[in-house]
């Protein structure tokens, strides 16, 4: 087929395919160079100007920050007041809990008894475990905060994600709720809330510690089993127990890294 | 002869695949004007997430003060609370979040603060559980109150204590008002 045989059926007045791909491609070139200039050097100006702040707090910095977390589950009295605390300054849903505490009694025979009626958050009375408990303690639990996170890997859509100070936040205008990093968390620590239909999970409570509080949690503790703190500080007293305690992670044997620490974990905690 | 034969015929098919590059280059434009309109304006700022997601993390309200709020108003307690052995527990585990009582940037007072005057706010830590570190202060409440009368009434516990300073002889037992 040469050009003669494909103008045949052409009328004059109408634009054929191929001048129409070719005006097309013309058309799309131009916008691409003409829309890509403009657009580049005000992206680059917005990230100089733009560091995200609370307000009031003209010179906080996220780059300055590394935050961990460090539970001392040796301290812990199972009192309940973390997740009473955190369902009030976060307005968690009834039944869902970023934080809760966890009961363990063990026999002298290594039976096990796990519970936590109501996430721990009325705190616990005597039960039966049938058997006779040789060591019993708490252990509070809540999201890991992982520096491998694969809650985030999973977010279809980009909701979820990690800041420059280690924080795993979920964007709840963004979350379309397909409930992914729910199942790809190994923690359980997140869930979808029934009223928004999004993620939510534990934030460290992001809107405190960026103006300079504790997370809730951990402010609330009577016995300091909770501690906060950020490892860029150098005489920050969680950056020095990381440094001289032994510490553990929950489940190190999925490497996702966890920058939530745990002091004196037995070996029966999941 | 036969060579540029060939090189005209190849030549002559190669239009096809211009044609086909054009197209899947007219596609990725598309996708990537269609993505723009899509995407939110801050989505990549700091990485694969909308960047103004941040701020508005930043901004959502505190409700729960810094433990020492509490003293701008209630001083008194606050100082026999502060000297006695309830110290490390913070007002607002017993009462509430301050944001139920007081509006703090507008100054203005929002309601009264909740307290449960029953043992079993402090059975919540001092109930003797197994799993309770030893140590701590923990009590078998029939044993405790083997020689107390009225052992049965929920507000027991602050016949002899006060909540805020509980060493029995730090202060006097609980009043009303404080």
């Amino acid at each position: 087929m040469n050009k003669k045989e494909g103008k045949i059926d052409e009328k004059p007045e109408e634009m054929g395919r191929r001048d129409f791909i070719k005006k097309g491609c013309e058309i799309a070139a131009g916008t691409m160079f003409v829309g890509l200039l403009p657009f580049k050097s005000a992206r680059a100006e917005k990230e100089v100007e733009r560091i995200p702040r609370p307000e009031g707090h003209p010179d906080y910095n996220w780059e300055d920050h590394l935050y961990a977390y460090v539970i001392d589950t040796r301290k812990c009295i199972g009192c309940g007041m973390c997740v009473q605390a955190c369902r009030k300054e976060n307005n968690v849903p009834e039944g869902f809990y970023r934080t809760w505490v966890e009961r363990y009694e063990v026999s002298a025979e290594d039976a096990i008894k796990v519970d936590s009626p109501h996430g721990g958050e009325n705190g616990f009375t005597a039960d039966t475990p049938g058997f006779n408990v040789s060591k019993g303690y708490f252990v509070p639990k809540m999201c890991n905060h992982c520096s491998n996170s694969p809650c985030t890997q999973v977010c279809p859509v980009g909701a979820s994600y990690k800041t420059k100070e280690g924080v795993v936040l979920v964007d709840d205008k963004r979350c379309v709720g397909c409930g992914y990093c729910v199942q790809a968390c190994p923690y359980g620590s997140r869930f979808l809330n029934p009223v928004t239909k999004t993620a939510e999970k534990c934030t460290w409570c992001y809107h405190r510690i960026t103006r300079g509080l504790k997370p809730a949690c951990v402010q609330a503790c009577p016995v300091g089993a909770r501690m906060f703190g950020d490892v860029k500080k150098e005489d920050d007293p969680v950056r020095k127990i990381l440094a001289k305690e032994r510490i553990q992670v929950l489940q190190p044997e999925k490497l996702t890294k966890p920058t939530c620490f745990y002091i004196g974990l037995d070996k029966g905690v999941r | 002869m036969d060579f540029w034969k060939g090189a005209f015929v190849s030549l002559r098919h190669t239009k096809h695949y211009f044609r086909a590059v054009f197209l899947i280059i007219g596609a990725l434009f598309a996708f990537f004007i269609v993505r723009a309109f899509l995407l939110p304006g801050s989505f990549g700022e700091f990485g694969y997430y909308r960047g103004d997601n941040v701020a508005e993390q930043m901004a959502k309200p505190v409700r729960f003060a810094a433990r020492e709020a509490c003293a701008d108003c209630h001083g008194d307690i606050w100082k026999t609370h502060q000297s006695g052995s309830h110290a490390p527990v913070q007002c607002q585990n017993c009462h509430d979040a301050l944001a139920v009582h007081f509006d703090v940037e507008k100054g203005e007072f929002i309601g009264k603060m909740p307290i449960q005057r029953t043992s079993k706010l402090c059975l919540r830590c001092h109930d003797d559980l197994p799993s309770r570190p030893d140590g701590f202060p923990k009590i078998d409440l029939e044993d405790h109150l083997k020689d107390i009368p009225d052992a049965h009434k929920p507000e027991v516990c602050f016949q002899c204590h006060q909540p805020h300073s509980p060493k029995i002889g730090d202060q006097g037992p609980v009043t009303r008002d404080q």
